[in-house]
């Protein structure tokens, strides 16, 4: 990691030491990396580099896999979430997460869909259609769907039902955000919409995009984070990442020579 | 192409057809002759002396089945959940083996187990005990069809819902039990109308006619009536009678069973 942080910016987040391995193998070495307040931190790197595990290590989804085990640490607002006293519950209720293929609830309507999180949480949600609509809102799905509402989401188009799933997402609240491809499934112009929604988000939201295009990397992201083979080969402003990387294997990844 | 070659293709493309429609004719045949019986012969027995007693046996029946369904299709549907969804336990392990063991026991050998264990424990007859055997036909079948149903839920939905903050069991109970839904429905409808028409386990209950009533006036069933009458030929039209009311009822559940396998807002 080449970059040290202006003191002016709030860690939200930071994996301290973090390794991760799946049975014997060793998925993430040692990874120390900030994740800033409101911002966008892109974590990108060629195919099994460890990208997804890290996300995945942001909300304890990694320990979900069986013979998937840490070391290490990670921070939340400067508390570890793998306390034993830490429930995995609520870390997964503040660090919200998308995933690569849109997974929205079958045999649910739009309406439960979005809503879903809070019934599943066990909240009181008294007023459903105002949460439907807000989260909604936030994903510019409401004018496209709020006649919608009770129609099974299998109608969806597939970038309609991403944009459900970061609803279904925000209606929690969460104060993180973390996408693991989210438009690895989309055309350009669904991944353009996506990425609007992104630069809509960061002002309420932390949020860390993985991701395999360099040019989303650079378009959506503040920071930038390179792994490689499993370490964290370099990580600083999007900026400087696309434009004066430190590290030579960065450089070749950015430029094409390998990936 | 040559004309001679489109006009093989054409003949073997007719006899493929009529061999296949030949196939469904053979397999509608039976099927239409039995019915055909069965509509008027069993509407004659309806109408004559056969009447009352058809109608006492198909309450028997519908309290019987409803009895054994209300038990057992809640506990072969969570059974048959936690067997899928916590697969890597011991318990799971066991339950999903009794599962597959006790749905291929033949129904007879449920009648005589019931019969040796609850009849002959407590020395008595009881519409109950008939309730009990059709129980335990019904909830390992359930609870097979369920894990079955749960396992073709996809590992992404399960995600999603941890993902959201979900409790393992709240995403059991509010997201796997949602999708499987229709499928466990339909299972439903289907195995209480099979255990509606079981003969079998019943056979060995049949003395408990003679009992004082103990829990409705129903204490006849119809597929004991169908095969009492039937052995007796002074009584075949009441057969008749008792087993078209018992085809029908199964029509009926099946109908449920295809209606619950319609999710939703499809049509």
């Amino acid at each position: 990691m080449t970059r040290s942080d202006p003191p002016d910016e709030t860690e939200k987040m930071r994996a301290d030491c973090l390794n991760a391995w799946f049975g014997e193998l060793h998925a993430l070495k040692d990874i120390t990396l900030p994740v800033i307040e409101n911002k966008v931190t892109a974590v990108i790197g060629p195919s099994g580099c460890g990208k997804s595990t890290f996300v995945r290590c942001l909300n304890r989804m990694h320990e979900v896999t069986d013979g998937a085990r840490t070391s290490g640490d990670v921070l939340l607002d400067n508390r570890s979430i793998f306390r034993a006293d830490v429930d995995p519950v609520s870390v997964r209720q503040r660090v919200g997460m998308i995933f690569q293929r849109p997974n929205p609830f079958p045999a649910m309507t739009v309406r439960e869909n979005v809503v879903a999180g809070l019934r599943l949480s066990g909240a009181d949600v008294r007023d459903v259609d105002s949460v439907a609509e807000d989260a909604l809102r936030q994903v510019s799905l409401w004018v496209e769907l709020k006649e919608r509402l009770d129609a099974p989401v299998e109608r969806l188009s597939v970038e309609q039902q991403q944009r459900l799933c970061i609803a279904r997402c925000l209606a929690l609240q969460p104060e993180v955000v973390v996408m693991d491809e989210p438009c690895a499934l989309l055309d350009p112009i669904a991944t353009s919409r996506i990425e609007e929604i992104i630069h809509g988000l960061r002002d309420r939201y932390t949020i860390v995009i993985v991701t395999h295009s360099m040019q989303q990397a650079a378009r959506v992201s503040d920071y930038t984070a390179f792994f490689y083979l499993g370490e964290l080969v370099e990580y600083d402003d999007a900026d400087v990442i696309f434009t004066k990387p430190a590290d030579s294997r960065t450089e070749d990844y950015i430029t094409g020579r390998f990936g | 192409m040559t004309s001679a070659l489109i006009r093989r293709r054409r003949t073997v493309d007719a006899v493929a057809r009529g061999a296949a429609a030949a196939c469904v004719v053979l397999l509608l045949a039976p099927t239409a002759i039995a019915l055909t019986a069965l509509v008027t012969e069993g509407a004659r027995g309806i109408v004559g002396a056969g009447g009352w007693s058809v109608v006492r046996a198909c309450a028997g029946t519908l309290m019987l089945a409803g009895i054994a369904s209300a038990v057992a299709i809640p506990l072969g549907v969570g059974g048959g959940l936690y067997i899928n969804e916590y697969r890597g336990g011991t318990l799971a392990r066991a339950g999903r083996w009794a599962a597959g063991a006790l749905s291929e026991v033949p129904a007879v050998v449920i009648g005589l187990a019931v019969h040796a264990l609850l009849v002959a424990a407590v020395g008595r007859f009881s519409f109950l005990w008939g309730a009990a055997a059709l129980a335990l036909m019904i909830a390992p079948t359930m609870a097979h069809t369920t894990a079955d149903a749960a396992r073709s839920v996809p590992e992404s939905v399960r995600e999603a819902a941890i993902a959201l903050g979900a409790s393992r069991w709240r995403t059991t109970l509010f997201v796997v039990s949602r999708v499987v839904h229709a499928r466990v429905a339909r299972a439903a409808w289907i195995t209480a109308a099979r255990a509606a028409g079981a003969t079998a386990p019943l056979l060995f209950m049949t003395e408990a006619r003679d009992w004082p009533r103990q829990l409705t006036s129903g204490d006849d069933a119809l597929p004991l009536q169908v095969f009492d009458a039937a052995s007796r030929p002074d009584a075949r039209a009441g057969a008749w009678a008792a087993a078209l009311v018992l085809v029908t009822v199964a029509g009926v559940m099946s109908y449920f069973a295809r209606r619950a396998a319609t999710p939703r807002g499809h049509t």
